[in-house]
């Protein structure tokens, strides 16, 4: 099985977006910022890393950078998942090292669509 | 409880678009008819079929009945059937002359365009040529005067953007406005979009090399079903292409048609080259 990191400082997003990548059949492990998303990186590189923009003491943006440095941090395929929905931020996101964007609010066929868009899943 | 009013509605889908409506299908025909219920102010569907029958024939009959067609789509439902359609194409281009009937692809029952912009896409990143020499026609019809209109302005919402695209091609192809996102002109200006009746209207149309018709016939009536399979058929180039969808199977009666060796999901006149001549006659 897949393992996939959840981060975003809001438990709720947390909670619904783990129940849907859960259903996918992932492992899911989550963390409440940048930087601890990164403690949980260094004790297991996921395959998956849903990733919140503004949070609080390391904002998604700085953990990705941070991530892409790190050893095997160009493995995990990263999925943006942000309230920060304009055209540049997007672009912003891609070429920091992202591999897809979703924007908020998203259900469970945006989250599966995405997934299959990056191979974590399987396409029709 | 009285099933009058919604035998009323049922009986004007068969009608107008051929749709079949049994009995525990009304979940389905209140869900699509709740916008048009609350913006006339209807509480039921037995009021809606009141005012029906009052004015028969009005402007409202086609609407009711178009909102009743089915309404699920997303871009790229299928990308193995898209890529081997481009393929096609591709090679078929191959065989045009240069003062020839261009290649004609039909989107029947388009709905709101997501095929329509996924084939344009596909061919934009697959065989360029095709649109770059002016060589690829495609018409998207949909009896929904509402969903042709929001096609033609390439507009679509949250969760219809974020279906079946990726980022990357969302932010290529698309921009964003106020509420949504909006084709750009290299997609828009590569579709045509019209109102069509399939009951009625395939015949003007002209000859395609591909007709995708995905998940519409099975929500028909069979003898209807068969009936616009066949002008589906009278409508085909002798080496086309009729798309249905994913495990759909064609109406049965139909016959003339046979798998497709070159495109998943798809049926081709059976003898093949031998069914008519090529046709231009037919292309506008």
């Amino acid at each position: 099985m897949k393992n996939c990191l959840i981060v975003d400082d809001s438990r709720v997003v947390r909670k619904v977006a783990g129940r849907i990548i859960r259903d996918l059949q992932f492992n899911v492990t989550e963390a409440g910022d940048g930087a601890e998303a990164l403690e949980r990186c260094r004790e297991t590189m996921p395959d998956a890393v849903l990733l919140d923009w503004n949070m609080p003491v390391m904002n998604g943006m700085d953990f990705l950078r941070a991530l892409r440095r790190e050893e095997n941090g160009d493995k995990p395929v990263v999925v943006f998942c942000s309230t920060e929905n304009d055209a540049d931020h997007i672009s912003e996101a891609i070429r920091t090292g992202a591999d897809e964007f979703i924007m908020k609010p998203f259900d469970a066929s945006i989250i599966e669509s995405k997934f299959s868009e990056v191979g974590l899943v399987s396409a029709i | 409880m009285d099933h009058s009013g919604y035998n009323e509605i049922a009986d004007l889908a068969l009608r107008k678009t051929g749709q079949v409506f049994r009995a525990n299908h009304r979940y389905l025909v209140e869900a699509r008819l709740a916008p048009i219920l609350r913006r006339e102010n209807f509480s039921t569907l037995d009021e809606l079929s009141d005012c029906l029958k009052a004015r028969p024939n009005s402007v409202l009959d086609l609407e009711v009945a178009s909102a009743l067609t089915g309404k699920d789509t997303q871009f790229f439902r299928d990308r193995k059937m898209l890529s081997h359609i481009a393929r096609f194409l591709s090679q078929r281009a191959e065989s045009l002359n240069d003062d020839g009937p261009k290649l004609r692809v039909l989107c029947a029952g388009g709905g709101t365009g997501q095929e329509a912009y996924s084939l344009v896409i596909e061919v934009m990143e697959t065989a360029p040529e095709l649109f770059e020499n002016d060589l690829l026609e495609i018409v998207s019809v949909d009896v929904c005067k509402a969903s042709t209109l929001r096609a033609r302005a390439g507009l679509y919402g949250h969760f219809e953007i974020q279906t079946g695209l990726s980022a990357q091609r969302m932010l290529k192809y698309f921009s964003r406005t106020d509420n949504s996102w909006q084709a750009g002109n290299a997609l828009r200006e590569k579709v045509s979009f019209s109102v069509c009746n399939l009951m009625t209207g395939v015949p003007t149309l002209g000859i395609f090399d591909v007709v995708l018709c995905r998940n519409v016939m099975p929500a028909m009536a069979r003898p209807i079903a068969i009936d616009v399979a066949g002008q589906f058929l009278d409508a085909l180039q002798p080496w086309g292409q009729l798309v249905l969808g994913h495990e759909e199977a064609l109406p049965t009666g139909i016959s003339g048609l046979e798998p497709s060796r070159t495109v998943r999901n798809a049926f081709s006149p059976i003898g093949t080259g031998a069914k008519r001549p090529a046709g231009e006659e037919f292309v506008a």
